[in-house]
């Protein structure tokens, strides 16, 4: 559609790349003692023998209260309902992995 | 990266461990999530990426992986 | 049925081109610009509001709609007739499913496949024969590369932003088939998928890699699909858990493969049920891992022309086959 000169199109993405999500991130914990860890395991390689090593490692510099582990069933997707809610209700702090 | 986002969002201190080959799609999840300064935990070469590692290569990835953990899932020293 | 995308405005085609490749609006290649009028027109086609919703991803906060494929489409150089295949592959590879975040987002850079079957085929000339998966077909060319452009402007599967594809592949400009019914001694792909053969579809699928099956020795179907098995094993099909028994791999068999099946009155079924317990054989070196759970995941489709006795055996990345019917126009 030219006008005066010009070409007018319309814009084919669905919006800028950047949004900005207001919500505050929780507080942290002063230590992980008494911690209850939660584990979201995304299934890529050796991804779960790491969050294994990584407990026991944390265990080294804290008093850890145990540990929640869930198995994603594909790298890619949410973990299913039920397991998120199961970190969310009996976790203190959660490390999810491993990948980008 | 998400899955630690939408953990965050739901209440729990979280963090996401990311090889520093995906750091591109961690930081580009970051921004379309609209949290672009939120940290993760990077590792980085020798280590390879995708998680194919050996029992030994496994446990020194977590002994280098622990403290970038703990500073994201506490509150800084003094803080 | 207002237009609801943001306008621009530029001096002249040129003005506009070069701004497409500065915004990152194109594929590296050349686009039609997307003027209002132009894209109500393809929205008219369809008789599709603007706003009508046909899926979403989540995990990228996108939702993605008629007019952002109509956009999409008019600047990949379709026609508006093109629009309701097009409409149909976007509705399939937002399927959950097709899992199009892991499939426009991973390392390995899959490829987005459409096979187009039915009647609509032969109306929009959507080449199925000679040179079927490369350049020289517009309604090929442009519906592929619609779908791949609306992946990359509205599903934000932009290289080096989410398309962290390793090396990609060029078949990430384009990759759309016809199935080449005519010729083919069987049952088209969409009536296996539950469709009338005069209902038209389309077949979205993500592939990893293609081996090509060169076997120019065999005389008989056994022969030819041993040769199919063998490929096949060392290609791998991959799946998980949440993919479960329903992966596909689909095998593209041209003419001179063809024939021998059509001569001996081999169906689909029956080359599927000989190669299936072939393929879930213990894996051996050199091979990878066979995740089909049936028969039924092996997808057979008659297409390319005479010549190379070839079968191209396409892999899957982790995704479903699916088909969507190609809906009629609404008015």
């Amino acid at each position: 559609m030219t006008q005066h000169g010009a070409l007018v199109t319309l814009d084919p993405t669905s919006g800028p790349l950047d949004r900005k999500d207001t919500r505050k991130l929780p507080e942290r914990p002063d230590t992980l003692n008494g911690a209850v860890v939660g584990f979201v395991v995304n299934g890529l390689g050796k991804a779960d023998a790491l969050m294994d090593a990584l407990y026991e490692e944390l265990s080294n510099h804290a008093e850890l209260a145990g540990r929640v582990k869930i198995l994603k069933d594909d790298v890619s997707i949410p973990p299913k309902k039920e397991d998120f809610a199961r970190i969310v209700s009996e976790s203190t702090v959660a490390i999810t992995g491993f990948g980008g | 990266m998400r899955d630690a986002i939408e953990l965050e969002w739901a209440g729990i201190p979280t963090v996401a461990l990311i090889h520093k080959a995906m750091s591109g799609s961690a930081n580009s999840m970051k921004r379309l999530s609209g949290v672009p300064d939120y940290p993760y935990a990077v590792l980085d070469y020798p280590h390879v990426p995708l998680a194919k590692w050996d029992p030994v290569e496994v446990r020194e990835i977590a002994r280098k992986l622990a403290p970038q953990i703990i500073e994201r899932l506490t509150k800084p020293a003094g803080g | 049925m207002t237009l609801h995308a943001p306008r621009h405005q530029f001096q002249d085609y040129d003005d506009f081109l070069e701004q497409a490749y500065a915004k990152g609006w194109t594929d590296g290649m050349p686009v039609v610009p997307p003027t209002p009028d132009k894209v109500q027109r393809f929205l008219d086609y369809l008789g599709m509001p603007p706003g009508e919703l046909l899926g979403h991803v989540p995990t990228r906060e996108v939702t993605v709609t008629a007019e952002h494929v109509a956009v999409n489409a008019v600047m990949a150089g379709c026609r508006a007739e093109y629009m309701p295949v097009v409409v149909a592959a976007v509705r399939g590879f937002l399927e959950e499913k097709s899992h199009i975040h892991s499939t426009s987002g991973s390392l390995m850079g899959p490829a987005h496949l459409l096979i187009v079957n039915g009647p609509i085929r032969t109306e929009l000339e959507i080449n199925c024969k000679l040179g079927v998966f490369g350049p020289g077909f517009r309604a090929n060319a442009t519906i592929g590369r619609a779908v791949r452009l609306v992946i990359r402007n509205v599903m934000r599967g932009i290289p080096g932003f989410l398309d962290r594809a390793t090396y990609s592949t060029p078949s990430r400009y384009s990759y759309c088939i016809g199935e080449n019914e005519e010729d083919s001694p069987w049952k088209p792909l969409h009536v296996e998928r539950g469709f009338l053969p005069q209902d038209s579809t389309v077949t979205v699928f993500a592939v990893s890699e293609t081996t090509i099956a060169g076997d120019d020795a065999s005389r008989t179907p056994e022969g030819i699909l041993d040769s199919l098995v063998m490929y096949t094993r060392r290609g791998g099909v991959t799946g998980d858990k949440w993919l479960g028994d329903n992966v596909n791999v689909i095998m593209v068999m041209g003419m001179e493969h063809m024939r021998y099946f059509a001569e001996a009155g081999w169906s689909k079924q029956q080359m599927r049920d000989y190669m299936y317990p072939k393929l879930k054989e213990p894996i051996r070196p050199g091979e990878m891992p066979i995740r089909l759970g049936k028969p039924e995941g092996i997808l057979i489709v008659a297409a390319g022309g005479h010549g190379m006795a070839d079968t191209h055996i396409l892999h899957p990345h982790l995704a479903w086959a699916i088909t969507k019917p190609v809906e009629p126009r609404r008015r």
